[in-house]
């Protein structure tokens, strides 16, 4: 019998593997019924490779098969998809993901007539999501609830360039979406990628709602949006907290950076000073709850758990450099010290 | 009181009692996964680092915005006082002996961040370093390499490597890698200078007995370092075969590293950094639109099946 996907036990095994690293031990391939699945790192890679093999799979059919090239292309990467989950049993694996998406994407792109910008992103909006429920696939979820509410600002009658306007229903539908998955995710999933499918709508959701509505000035709507991103931010606290989960925990750092620009004119200080003001307090209620912390509170801890992971870690050291100051300092109009852009230390100083 | 419960303790259970864990670890993650035991510690750092970044670009801007009403003098004893004060509030926890947590790293590398601002505006000020101003970034690279030793900091250590890395120019060039061929030399030999000296750097360190920690901090760099050279090499006619050479040399010295030490990035670096500069390199050198794309097609599913391959060897080793 042919296996669309693994099965949610086949699949806790896998997530049990990795929280453990026992990947690819013959015990777990046994119990997972053969499919792999690779680390995030890799799994980013490969979907980087497959979205290049998709883009040049697109030109070569362009050359070949001029009218029918989308369809073609799509058709051929769909079908290499499928037989990489279902021959050789890819699961989150980046690669297949990729094709999948690419492939339907073209397929979907070719019948939608390109002058039609609500039609084209509404066809977008329903191949992510079916490239997501096929796949289980967190981000490509996300992905089409941004679609959608794209889809839903060209509905009422707006166009995405050239016009500035209030996006109420988007941001209104992306704000819904995101407490949608905050409350739903209070259910118990077999799978641990339906808890996937949550947590990022849950953090990604809201802040599209809000970029949706930030650009306008209206009072009415920032105080509508800081109010929004207030309540959204002390709920996904409170859940996160009795939940004991890292995603709502997310969505309200998030929601947090929201009404922070929201009070961007609270004061009349300049932009410098409110960065140094407002970071120095994030920094000493950042130091003050890791010095609460150390000591398990209700079994909440600062301390790090285990090895870590090893993407967050190589994220936190390039992180680190990318602070540095790079700039030439005989060139004082274009200094910018840490967090900077600018460039040319080294051999000349040209830039 | 937890009101959801996706737990994957049973799994951990029956992965210790078949052995293949320990029955400590299995402890551990099945503490984790009932919420018995939750750690914010990622969230901290998250919190942390944004704080350190918004805290320097608002210096960044301070430095660059108000010379004139502040006065240079003014501006350069409070940076310098604020660098102090973080480096003063790590060091009294070091002497007291006590155990240095997340908040006290990310405050030294904010300590490190504001005297590289310092450092920099004082010799934009000063000029002491005259034409030569390039070297207070060697300074600020041997300075901040000493704290990090000092104070074992793995985010220092990044600091002094990134101020390194621009005193050898290579930051400000990247930009012009696909612009300008004399660029493109001037970078692949400098990008490649300096991961010999982090390659240098990393054997002293584990011939001197440094922090176990920082190998993997050189190794990242060096490799990203020494691949964006040969890239750079490779889109230089003229160089083409020098970096061909040592883009062989860096794939398979990053996949002997991951096979070796299971290091899972090294295979990711050597298949993904190989095929991208492939395809550069044949963009440039193939002009039939056809057979360049299916040149491209094949390197990129190659790049794909080797990363494949490699991955799988590397997680059974790990």
């Amino acid at each position: 019998m042919i296996e669309l996907r693994p099965t949610p036990q086949q699949e806790r095994w896998l997530a049990a593997a990795v929280q453990l690293k026992v990947r690819n031990h013959p015990w777990i391939a046994q119990r997972s019924g053969g499919w792999s699945s690779p680390s995030y790192i890799a799994r980013c890679a490969f979907f980087v490779l497959g979205l290049a093999a998709c883009g040049l799979s697109a030109a070569a059919f362009e050359i070949v098969l001029k009218p029918w090239a989308l369809f073609g292309a799509g058709v051929t990467l769909l079908v290499v998809a499928e037989w990489l989950i279902l021959r050789k049993h890819l699961f989150h694996a980046g690669v297949e993901e990729a094709l999948w998406t690419g492939g339907l994407l073209m397929v979907a792109i070719h019948f939608v007539p390109s002058n039609r910008e609500l039609g084209l992103a509404l066809a977008v909006a329903l191949v992510l999501a079916l490239a997501a429920m096929r796949l289980l696939n967190a981000f490509l979820l996300t992905l089409a609830l941004a679609a959608a509410s794209v889809a839903i600002d060209l509905a009422g009658g707006h166009r995405l360039v050239g016009e500035s306007h209030v996006a109420i229903a988007s941001g209104v539908f992306c704000y819904a979406a995101g407490a949608t998955a905050l409350l739903l995710a209070r259910m118990e999933f077999l799978r641990p990628s339906h808890d996937h499918m949550l947590a990022w709508p849950m953090v990604i959701m809201p802040l599209c709602g809000f970029l949706w509505l930030a650009a306008q000035l209206s009072p009415a709507i920032r105080i509508a949006t800081g109010l929004a991103s207030g309540i959204y931010a002390l709920t996904a606290l409170i859940l996160g907290i009795r939940r004991r989960s890292h995603a709502p925990l997310l969505a309200c750092m998030a929601s947090l950076g929201c009404i922070a620009y929201q009070l961007r004119d609270l004061t009349p200080l300049p932009l410098k000073l409110k960065l140094i003001l407002w970071g120095s307090v994030a920094l000493l209620a950042a130091l003050g709850l890791d010095r609460y912390l150390r000591t398990a509170r209700r079994g909440i801890t600062s301390r790090q758990i285990g090895g870590g992971s090893n993407a967050l870690d190589l994220l936190q050291i390039y992180a680190a450099a990318a602070l540095s100051p790079r700039s030439s300092p005989h060139v004082a109009e274009q200094f910018k010290g840490g967090g900077g852009t600018g460039g040319g230390g080294g051999a000349d100083g040209t830039y | 009181m937890m009101d959801s419960m996706h737990s994957l303790e049973i799994e951990c259970r029956e992965l210790a009692a078949a052995g293949l864990v320990t029955e400590s670890d299995a402890a551990r993650v099945g503490a984790l996964e009932r919420g018995a035991i939750f750690s914010v510690f990622e969230e901290l750092r998250f919190a942390l680092y944004a704080a350190v970044a918004a805290i320097t670009a608002g210096i960044g801007l301070l430095v660059k915005e108000n010379l004139d009403r502040i006065g240079p003098i003014t501006l350069i004893v409070v940076l310098g006082l604020a660098s102090f004060g973080c480096y003063a509030t790590v060091l009294r926890a070091k002497w007291q002996d006590k155990e240095r947590s997340l908040g006290g790293d990310y405050l030294l590398l904010l300590g490190a961040l504001i005297l590289s601002a310092d450092v920099g505006y004082i010799e934009s000020q000063f000029h002491w370093l005259g034409t030569e101003w390039q070297w207070y970034l060697l300074i600020l690279a041997a300075f901040h390499g000493v704290s990090a030793y000092g104070l074992d900091s793995r985010l220092v250590l990044c600091a002094a490597i990134a101020a390194l890395a621009a005193w050898f120019g290579i930051e400000g060039q990247v930009a012009t890698m696909f612009s300008a061929a004399a660029a493109g030399i001037r970078l692949g030999s400098h990008a490649t200078v300096c991961a010999a000296t982090l390659l240098t750097w990393r054997a002293a360190n584990r011939r001197l007995g440094g922090s176990a920690g920082f190998e993997s901090v050189f190794d990242n760099f060096a490799a990203n370092i020494g691949f964006w050279g040969a890239l750079a090499l490779c889109l230089t006619p003229g160089a083409r075969l020098l970096g061909l050479g040592l883009l062989a040399a860096l794939a398979g010295a990053s996949i002997f590293k991951a096979l070796r030490s299971g290091e899972e990035i090294f295979a990711v670096y050597g298949a993904a950094y190989t095929a991208l500069t492939l395809c550069c390199l044949e963009a440039q050198v193939v002009h039939y639109g056809l057979g360049l794309l299916l040149l491209e097609l094949t390197t990129v599913v190659a790049g794909a099946l080797l990363l494949w391959r490699f991955h799988g060897h590397v997680t059974a080793r790990a």
